[in-house]
């Protein structure tokens, strides 16, 4: 059960010392006045002998029965999912959306034969892992936009205000890269989430491989670029900006733990392998590389030479004659 | 694994005179013999039985018990090297008194400081820089087109450690810092058994003075990194301090003198029972240091006299 920090009202984990947000100490059972000063003697449980701290152990050691005794040390675990969104696309689905994905690509420097010769390789369902925020925030900002620039190209601009952050999520995986995770981040549906994974067998699931303090370090400046972002779209005035400088008073900062349903596959076009990601839940986002091919460019280039060349024989013999 | 286990044995009192300049005499829970503590001390070793008492002390309701404490982790033998790194590192200038001076009995202390963290509103004014050229080639210039800003800024302001101590004052203290706070303990007698700890010396109102000082630096480090613009001049804030926090922590120190000469107090080397840090304020040695200036000037002087000397012969 957590309780909420009294400067910042962001919940505090059982084991917090401090706030991790503000850095307020966490609130701790009062210790009464003493009636009377008092001696205390550390003894250690198994031989009753008085014990003292040693650097060596980094706890305190009893110098008779050598029992290196436990010390209340602030917890920093590796952060587990604690929801999981399902999976709502088979492997069939997924590898059929893959198709049509690769049908669908049309790019000028894209193979025609894309869709016809490419063939699936593999096919692996996963949980990869993010966190889902939930922060209020006073948000003062400075920033150079061109709006009410004079002889200098650049203004100088400034502002606050409160901003408020819904289900915001991070991306905390290092299977996929962020250009991966933020695209498909906008499909999960949050309001699905269930406490155990349900899913394709054996499915893996990522883990979160920081430890909590640097989770909350991650999160904290991913809002502050989220915050960034946004008064990049709706404050900032101007159409061209920069140095933007954002600084967030958080509270009622709240972080959830989510593995996100996914599909990493590999199809194999001309002997080399590409990679694509299917959505687990919205079949609308499919994300990967295709092959490229130069012939076209060759092509154009080739023949603007061979235009540029004739032209100019053309201007040297009209200019002979 | 055995966890601690703390025994109570207030019974054990035999007087608590603890008055600001008396000691307190308490009994050693090993043997029985009389501690004798002064009033900055909160931790006793026992003279017959070397056992470690750790005291909790009420009878002066003002004293602040300590909500966190950070643990040495660097061994004795590795301070004093760092001693011997700073003596050897010292210049020419130091003398080489100080550099050949034997270095005293290395004392471990857990010295208490203040933990303070607020949340900071400021309001601003500033003038920003946007520069830009005119002209082309050799006549390409740069300018600075000065143009007024006003604004907020909103900031938590945290990890501030101010020193408790008067033994150990704020500005020395601030040489041996950071403190790693990730390695954060809440304060338990286990920490500091069998180590001598000190208790706050410093009054609230000195602490509140340096915290807010120093919380005011802070500000003004935020505030000119959040400035935007090519360049700033003229920053004037107005901050308000609120929710503020004040926790008492015990902080490792290792303490070293080192005697230059006799008769002369002592240079103290303090040095971070964490990270190694160290500090001394190491004398100058003036007499060196006006020789180098006397020989400066006279090779000055007579370089110009030697200068006269040729226009002369040349004229």
């Amino acid at each position: 059960m957590s309780i909420p920090c009294d400067r910042c009202q962001s919940p505090l984990e059982p084991q917090d010392l401090r706030c991790p947000i503000c850095s307020q100490a966490a609130p701790e059972q009062d210790h009464p006045p003493e009636s009377r000063a008092f001696a205390e003697v550390l003894r250690c449980n198994d031989c009753g002998a008085a014990v003292s701290y040693t650097i060596a152990h980094q706890a305190p050691r009893c110098h008779f029965c050598g029992s290196v005794m436990h010390i209340e040390r602030p917890e920093d675990p590796l952060e587990e999912p604690q929801w999981f969104l399902p999976f709502r696309i088979g492997p069939e689905q997924a590898s059929q959306l893959l198709r049509q994905w690769l049908d669908a690509q049309r790019g000028f420097f894209t193979p025609t034969e894309l869709a016809s010769e490419a063939t699936l390789s593999s096919l692996a369902p996963l949980w990869w892992v993010a966190w889902v925020c939930n922060a209020n925030a006073l948000v003062t900002w400075t920033a150079d936009s061109n709006a009410g620039s004079k002889k200098a190209y650049w203004a100088p601009h400034a502002g606050s205000g409160e901003m408020q952050f819904r289900s915001l999520l991070i991306p905390a995986t290092r299977g996929l890269t962020y250009d991966e995770a933020s695209y498909l981040t906008p499909g999960y549906d949050t309001r699905s989430r269930q406490q155990a994974a349900h899913g394709p067998p054996l499915t893996p699931i990522e883990r979160f491989d920081v430890q909590r303090s640097v989770a909350r370090n991650h999160v904290v400046e991913s809002i502050h670029r989220a915050a960034a972002a946004q008064l990049n779209q709706t404050a900032i005035p101007g159409s061209s900006k920069r140095k933007i400088q954002v600084s967030a008073l958080l509270s009622s900062l709240s972080t959830d733990r989510y593995a996100l349903p996914a599909y990493v596959l590999a199809y194999r076009f001309r002997g080399q392998l590409y990679r694509a990601i299917v959505h687990g839940q919205d079949p609308r986002y499919v994300w990967g590389r295709t092959p490229r091919t130069y012939l076209r460019l060759y092509i154009i280039l080739g023949v603007i030479f061979l235009v540029l060349f004739f032209g100019l024989l053309s201007l040297i013999v009209l200019a002979a004659l | 694994m055995p966890r601690a286990a703390i025994v109570r044995h207030s019974a054990g009192l035999v007087q608590a005179a603890y008055q600001q300049n008396s000691a307190l005499e308490l009994k050693c829970q090993e043997c029985g013999a009389l501690l004798r503590l002064v009033p900055a001390q909160r931790t006793a070793t026992c003279f017959y039985c070397r056992s470690p008492n750790v005291v909790e002390s009420a009878s002066d309701p003002t004293r602040v018990r300590p909500r966190f404490a950070l643990a040495f982790v660097l061994p004795p033998e590795v301070a004093l090297e760092r001693a011997r790194a700073w003596q050897r590192g010292l210049g020419w200038f130091r003398g080489k008194e100080i550099r050949k001076a034997p270095l005293g009995d290395l004392h471990a202390v857990y010295t208490p400081a203040f933990l303070y963290s607020a949340v900071a509103r400021s309001g601003y004014r500033v003038e920003i820089g946007e520069t830009y050229t005119t002209g082309s080639g050799d006549n390409r210039r740069t300018h600075t087109e000065w143009r007024p800003l006003a604004g907020e800024h909103a900031t938590f302001v945290r990890d501030i450690v101010v020193s408790a101590s008067r033994g150990i004052p704020n500005l020395e203290l601030e040489r041996i810092e950071p403190y790693d706070m990730r390695a954060l303990h809440r304060y338990t007698a286990a920490l500091i058994s069998g180590w001598p700890a000190e208790e706050p010396s410093q009054t609230p109102a000195a602490v509140w003075q340096e915290a807010r000082a120093e919380a005011m630096q802070h500000v003004d480090f935020y505030l000119r990194r959040f400035m935007p613009g090519d360049t700033h001049r003229g920053l004037q804030f107005n901050t308000q301090l609120s929710y503020e926090s004040l926790d008492l922590l015990l902080l490792p120190l290792w303490v070293l003198p080192v005697r230059v000469a006799p008769g002369v107090p002592p240079v103290r080397l303090l040095i971070n029972g964490q990270t190694g840090r160290i500090y001394g304020p190491a004398p100058l040695a003036w007499g060196r240091v006006v020789l180098v200036i006397a020989l400066g000037l006279g090779v000055v002087v007579g370089l110009f006299l030697l200068l006269i000397a040729v226009g002369m012969l040349l004229s």
